[in-house]
């Protein structure tokens, strides 16, 4: 078989997710080579029907399976498929399990796994849950700390936070956060305003705060900010709109 | 076993035979065992005579189930469920969020299992255990037996060296 120069693709995870990622690589560059996973028999024949030889059936958490379709050589290992734990592990072995190197991105569903499969290795972490959330938030004041950044390698990572009406942090100043000494809110949003705060700015409901944040640093915004408020109390949030 | 240790909290994902015979042994030793299963009715495997023992309904691989079900305090957690993908998991989950001491997990697939070794989680593939085992038990000998107290003399040595 003769290979083409572009980049070389693997898919794990043959689901709708997996399928469109598949035809949209194809159609973005002649030269990308794409090779889509799927694990169930009936499934693979239906993609093969739509997609052709890029469809190839096998577990992509399996060794045998990613040597067969040369993960070696591959450049990106984009694992999408509906299970968290397979997406983990399938990653964790195209990585470990073989020589030169590819970057590897997980799709996570449960976005509490966001931070432990960077901490475990993988390159890229994908969330849809958060990316909703995120989105959502822009519209809605969600009482929750969304991360806008994975953590860095200092250990901090870009948040985002509304302050709700009856926060125990109204009133008084941002240094009244306590937030560690390498922690800082670098932006300030108030009725479309953008401002750079400082230690001594006060802070109103409605407001919105990007800040960059370690995991103490974040524990004390959540604190501060949202006191009473906490992640569980979302999902009546949404219930009651 | 010797002089009985002073009770430690297990925690065990996955109540599936050899679940639930762990369960036993360890709450025998009067340990402080909790067992984590999805499905309510795995934990009918476990001896209902009162003995020391917790059950928790959800996925393992959830850190917030983990949580509730004290894995932050266990001294030992032990990922038997039916899926490899689902055990490495919730070692890594067990290891790296929640640093309990000694992590092992059950992983059929041989390739697997020497993948994660070379990433640090300590690992039993059933699988190769049981080949040997009918191996030389038809080949008549009793390597297998040595094998394996090798084996087990391996892994008290590589906990005595992640102790000190």
């Amino acid at each position: 078989m003769t290979r083409k120069k572009g980049q070389y693709f693997i898919i794990g995870g043959g689901g709708r997710v997996g399928y469109f990622l598949a035809r949209a690589l194809l159609e973005a560059d002649a030269d990308y080579e794409v090779v889509l996973l799927e694990r169930d028999e009936g499934r693979a024949k239906m993609l093969k029907r739509e997609l052709g030889d890029v469809v190839v059936r096998g577990d992509a958490c399996e060794v045998a399976t990613l040597e067969h379709v040369g993960c070696e050589r591959a450049d990106f290992l984009l694992a999408v498929t509906g299970e968290d734990e397979d997406n983990l592990v399938m990653c964790q072995v195209a990585k470990q399990g073989f020589r030169g190197n590819r970057r590897t991105i997980a799709r996570v569903n449960n976005s509490a796994n966001i931070k432990l499969f960077y901490d475990l290795g993988i390159d890229i972490v994908v969330s849809p849950t958060n990316d909703i959330l995120k989105t959502v938030g822009e519209e809605l004041p969600l009482w929750r700390v969304i991360d806008i950044t994975p953590p860095s390698n200092g250990g901090l990572r870009l948040v985002e936070v509304r302050v709700p009406e009856n926060a125990p942090i109204l009133g008084k100043t941002i240094s009244a956060m306590g937030l560690p000494p390498d922690n800082t809110i670098t932006l300030l949003v108030r009725d479309k305003h953008n401002s750079v705060p400082t230690p001594q700015t006060t802070l109103q409901a409605a407001d919105k705060l990007f800040a960059l944040v370690s995991d103490e640093g974040k524990l004390r915004l959540e604190r501060a900010i949202l006191g009473e408020h906490t992640a569980a109390r979302l999902i009546g949030v949404i219930e009651e709109d | 076993m010797a002089a009985p240790d002073s009770p430690k909290r297990i925690c065990i994902m996955g109540c599936g035979r050899v679940g639930a015979q762990l369960a036993q042994q360890f709450a025998e030793q009067h340990h402080d065992v909790r067992v984590i299963d999805m499905q309510n009715d795995a934990f009918r495997r476990l001896p209902d005579d009162g003995k020391q023992m917790r059950t928790f309904l959800g996925d393992g691989t959830d850190p917030s189930v983990l949580e509730n079900a004290g894995v932050a305090e266990a001294a030992m957690f032990i990922a038997v469920t039916n899926g490899d993908n689902r055990n490495i998991m919730a070692a890594q989950v067990a290891q790296h969020l929640f640093h309990v001491p000694q992590v092992i997990c059950r992983i059929y697939d041989p390739k697997r299992h020497e993948i994660y070794k070379g990433l640090g989680i300590h690992s039993i593939c059933p699988t190769l255990i049981g080949a040997d085992a009918i191996y030389f038990d038809l080949m008549g000998s009793h390597l297998v037996l040595d094998a394996a107290i090798d084996g087990i003399v391996e892994h008290q040595h590589s906990i005595e060296e992640q102790r000190q």
